[in-house]
């Protein structure tokens, strides 16, 4: 138990930045973003209420230096995306197996909010409820963006139910071609 | 599927979670503590 709630924003770090990434796609960006969380909450840490989540307030609050910045720099984040997209502008495999490659590519290409959905509830492990808090919308809401992520996935990956589905990368699937030629 | 979807979303996310922190982030809160050990000074020397 850490007598000032302050301490407790370093253990949260690593998984504040995965999530900033997940939503910059970019990691220059998602660092400067972490910062600013940081920051922001360091020196509101009155605001944080004791007893509850501290790992959903950080991310509310990064989420929100997101968006505020996605704003303000739309064209310019427009053009990292596009640069983004062009240095990960690979096709897909389609021999049964997905590469984490092809895997990223394709979730770097949901939008934002479907990206979102699917990193908190689907990879981090928040409730629906806790992402629509978090969110500033309703559960159903959170419900139907992690929905069309998944569909919006599985149609850029062309998966169909009962396809197998398997991360592996091109380095480990060389290996595992060649072993099997031998 | 959807569960497998979230089962290598789970996958890609800890790949990133894994990664070494940037040393900026020490920097920037050792930066913080100390502005917070000259604040309580401050508050305690009042």
């Amino acid at each position: 138990m850490t007598s000032d709630p302050r301490e407790e924003i370093v253990e949260h770090l690593a998984s504040l930045r995965a999530f900033a990434i997940s939503l910059t796609r970019n990691s220059a960006t998602a660092d400067d973003i972490v910062q600013d969380t940081v920051i922001k909450a360091w020196s509101n840490i009155d605001k944080f209420e004791s007893g509850t989540n501290m790992r959903a307030w950080l991310f509310t609050i990064l989420r929100n230096t997101y968006y505020s910045l996605h704003r303000k720099r739309r064209r310019e984040v427009q053009d990292i995306d596009g640069e983004y997209a062009a240095q990960m502008s690979v096709k897909p495999d389609h021999d049964g197996r997905l590469a984490m490659t092809d895997f990223r590519v394709a979730f770097a290409q949901l939008a934002d909010e479907q990206r979102e959905a699917l990193i908190l509830v689907g990879a981090s492990g928040f409730s629906y409820e806790e992402a629509a808090a978090m969110c500033g919308c309703a559960v159903g809401t959170i419900k139907s963006r992690a929905n069309r992520g998944r569909a919006r996935l599985a149609d850029l990956l062309h998966l169909e139910d009962g396809d197998s589905m398997e991360l592996t990368d091109a380095a480990t699937l060389g290996v595992i071609s060649a072993s099997r030629g031998t | 599927m959807d569960q497998q979807i979230d089962e290598n979303l789970k996958r890609v996310y800890a790949d990133t979670l894994a990664e070494e922190l940037p040393e900026k982030f020490l920097i920037l809160i050792n930066r913080l503590k100390n502005t917070k050990t000259v604040d309580d000074k401050d508050i305690n020397d009042q």
